[in-house]
């Protein structure tokens, strides 16, 4: 088994630098991540961070007329960014001779974010962000579902109560200042994590990083507005929600809330949760779509964030089969399947599945850095990278066993059901 | 600080070998490609065989594109819960598609099962069944995908560039096919085009990764293809796609979409098949010209808007542009940003003039009629076999 060391160094301002060299091609993916995700919007705009993200994505324009993007794309690089309840990240992939150019754009990112005189930019990108929830909204089975969930397994006040993308209210809610104060509390190196994956050494990365980033000032200790810490999700059995929707046949979801992300707890429900209900031949599957004859499709989903994850198992109901008898077989179903344990198989399969999900992220350069960063930024030990392996490998059966019992028992599962127009009416 | 230990170092970095490909034939006849890759310890299968939209009997469109989504339905060995339970048990990633030139069934594992999914993998792609209901689910879905493509801009422009480049013959004709037939596809047609199509000695296993390349040879051979050339007395012939006349019409196509919120703009030209030497210059050129932010296409105007009378050096079409029969490939490069670009009004876009035009060239537009543009939009470039196409949309 190849092994992939990480090393981590903080510079004096704060900022952590996590490299991970791989020479097998000159190509090096980074990823600047900052602990500046949605759950810092104030109460009154939800999607300042989403917001603050697009605007930085872009930066000002150079003296030649050029944004962040174009300046990595014309050193042959490529570039995307993203916003998640917990972190908003720039990433690029380049080749190794651009490492200079892209780091010199964060640098500068970290110190000029956003253009102050652009107002047409800024308007411009309140109509994107407004465009991108229209669209969500649109599809119901997909972001919308996930977002429906949390706010259900969330209580509001929670961090992950909002989803990340915004809201209409909160986009339009958003001021110029608003997004500068925020670009400055949180887009500075006390709250950033950069990692390097790639064509170069770690004396190399360190060196370059330390001349580009070591004066820059570190930034506020304590941003405004954050929501530090948790809540705990609902401890109260919330009733099913049944929502009117543009599809042919009844969707329920049933969720919780388990361990944030590189949480003993994590693993199980990583294992759980591929054990229970992945792929066609999932004993979930098995359950409603073979025997019970009620759904076309069933699957199980860990949506992981730092502080609490979101189980899910889904169903689609075959036609005719009404949202409520489509709810109550999937609960059934899925109240057997955590009572009965599992069987060696299951875990022995579980467990394959884990590892080679883990190794298709390993073997991506943009993928194993986007791994560094979750491993730094939420449980602060990016070498865990080279172990993770063997997490799944040693996870114990009667762990498992003992955290599926927990979910069954666990009265806040959020249930929701999107119902034909025709069925609801 | 941890030492740069587990990962090989090049001496200098831009001195990394080609990847060594070993070949062979395996028993059944399947021509065998493999390249070994030791990073992580998994393995990827691809079964390629020619099988692509081009080879789509007249009448029969999209039976090419249809084929590969039933593979998961049952083979000789193993019933379609069998190849679920199998794939489960292993936790692969099963994938299969097709293109113009060629469809393909590509499986990832791990590297401790590859002869169980080599095997698995030819099964299911030489010996595959079609069951009625199968065929009847995907039938359907087809028909709701025609049918959603007639609702789609983007699609529509798609579509009618083909057309209005194409005409009548191979790459004018729909990939999906048509309503028509779609609805003319049964077992006995798909298990024809199988039959003749994805025949081993005619078709490619490429295996990639965590793999002892000697040993591997040994067992493999010893995995023969269940289906051999010996079932058949002689290979068919290649289909005769139909030849490329490129006799665009004239002037500029306009559709109206009712509902749509964005209009879409090509430009075709007809080019160079994907085997021609010719084709890496056009990459570049189409990357200047519209792959990415920094490209002339999406730079903005002065009064940041879109303006297709920009002068701009398109592409002209080669002296071998009437490429016909399998030479006739179409190859395709995306060139959209990863975020919609800000500026955008729609009056340079309702005034466009598209110029370089020529008898090769082709121009449609796509809207829901009058569109009040703003917001954001994208670029891009289409590079196929005989036909470039630029392509920009606005969001109104």
């Amino acid at each position: 088994v190849t092994h992939f060391p990480v090393t981590q160094r903080r510079l004096a301002n704060g900022l952590t630098i996590v490299v991970q060299p791989d020479r097998r091609w000159p190509l090096i993916a980074s990823m600047m991540c900052y602990t500046a995700g949605s759950r810092y919007d104030p109460p009154a705009c939800a999607g300042l961070a989403h917001f603050c993200e697009h605007l930085a994505f872009y930066g000002p324009r150079d003296a030649s007329g050029r944004t962040f993007p174009d300046r990595i794309v014309h050193a042959g690089g490529s570039t995307q960014a993203s916003t998640t309840t917990d972190r908003i990240c720039f990433s690029a992939l380049f080749p190794r001779t651009a490492l200079e150019t892209v780091l010199a754009v964060e640098a500068e990112r970290m110190t000029r974010a956003l253009d102050p005189h652009d107002h047409e930019g800024l308007e411009v990108q309140r109509r994107v962000l407004i465009e991108e929830l229209r669209e969500r909204a649109q599809s119901p089975l997909g972001a919308a579902a996930f977002e429906q969930i949390h706010r259900r397994l969330f209580a509001d006040g929670h961090p992950y109560h909002r989803p990340a993308a915004g809201e209409p209210d909160g986009i339009r809610a958003v001021t110029r200042e608003d997004v500068n104060a925020f670009a400055a509390s949180h887009l500075v190196p006390r709250h950033a994590i950069l990692v390097l994956v790639g064509d170069l050494s770690i004396a190399e990365a360190v060196d370059v990083a330390s001349r580009l980033f070591e004066s820059l000032p570190a930034g506020l200790a304590h941003a405004p507005n954050a929501i530090v810490g948790s809540s705990p999700p609902h401890e109260t059995q919330m009733p099913s929600l049944r929502v009117p929707a543009s599809v042919l046949v009844a969707h329920t979801f049933v969720a919780w809330a388990v361990p944030g992300f590189g949480q003993p707890g994590w693993y199980l429900a990583a294992l759980l949760i591929r054990a229970l209900a992945a792929g066609r031949s999932s004993p979930l599957a098995q359950a409603v779509v073979d025997r019970a004859g009620l759904a076309r499709d069933a699957r199980g989903t860990l949506i992981t964030m730092r502080d609490a994850s979101t189980l899910v198992m889904t169903a689609a109901a075959v036609p005719g089969i009404a949202s409520g008898r489509l709810e109550a077989g999937l609960l059934d179903a899925i109240d057997r399947l955590l009572s009965h344990g599992l069987p060696p198989a299951s875990l022995a399969r579980a467990r394959k599945k884990a590892l080679s999900d883990h190794y298709f992220i390993v073997q991506s350069l943009e993928r194993r850095a986007d791994l560094c960063a979750l491993l730094s930024a939420d449980v602060d030990a990016p070498e865990r990278l080279d172990t993770e392996a063997a997490r799944y490998a040693a996870a114990d059966p009667d762990a498992i066993a003992a955290f599926a019992s927990v979910l069954r028992d666990q009265p806040a599962g959020a249930r929701l059901s999107f119902v034909p127009r025709a069925e609801a009416a | 600080m941890t030492p740069d230990a587990g990962i090989a170092l090049a001496a200098d970095p831009c001195d990394w070998s080609a990847l060594a490909v070993a070949a062979t034939t395996l028993p059944g006849g399947v021509r065998l490609l493999l390249v070994e890759n030791h990073s992580v310890p998994l393995v990827f299968l691809s079964w390629t065989s020619p099988a692509g939209f081009e080879c789509d009997p007249l009448g029969l469109e999209g039976i090419a594109s249809l084929t590969p989504l039933l593979f998961r339905e049952g083979s000789a060995r193993r019933s379609a819960g069998q190849i679920a339970q199998q794939l489960d048990d292993l936790g692969a990633e099963l994938a299969s598609g097709s293109e113009w030139e060629g469809a393909s069934l590509n499986l990832g594992l791990l590297s401790s099962d590859l002869f169980t999914g080599v095997e698995l993998l030819l099964d299911m792609a030489t010996t595959a069944r079609f069951p009625d209901a199968a065929i009847a689910r995907v039938r359907q879905r087809r028909l709701a995908e025609i049918e959603g493509r007639r609702r789609d801009p983007r699609a529509q422009a798609n579509d009618e560039l083909a057309r209005a480049l194409f005409g009548s013959t191979m790459y004018g004709r729909p990939p999906l096919g048509t309503v028509a037939s779609v609805e003319r596809i049964d077992a006995d047609a798909i298990a024809a085009f199988h039959d003749a199509r994805y025949r081993p000695d005619t078709s490619c296993l490429v295996i990639a990764g965590d793999v002892d390349g000697e040993t591997a040879l040994d067992r493999l051979a010893t995995i023969a293809s269940p289906r051999t050339t010996a079932d058949r007395d002689t290979p068919d012939p290649l289909p005769s796609a139909a030849a490329i006349g490129i006799d665009p019409a004239e002037g500029l196509r306009t559709v109206h979409v009712a509902h749509a919120t964005q209009t879409e703009i090509r430009v075709g030209h007809a080019s160079v098949g994907r085997d021609s030497e010719d084709l890496p210059a056009l990459d570049v050129l189409g990357t200047i010209l519209g792959g990415g932010p920094t490209s002339r296409r999406a730079t903005p105007t002065s009064a940041g808007g879109l303006d297709l009378s920009r002068p701009q050096p398109l592409h002209r079409p080669s002296s071998r542009r009437h490429v016909r029969g399998r030479n006739a490939r179409r190859a395709r490069c995306d060139g959209e940003g990863a975020r919609g670009h800000p500026r955008g009004d729609c009056a340079p876009l309702r005034g466009a003039r598209v110029r370089g035009r020529d008898r090769t060239g082709a121009a449609v537009a796509v809207s829901r009629g009058a569109p009040a543009l703003s917001g954001s939009y994208w670029y891009g470039i289409d590079a196929w076999g005989d036909g470039v196409a630029w392509r920009s949309g606005a969001s109104a």
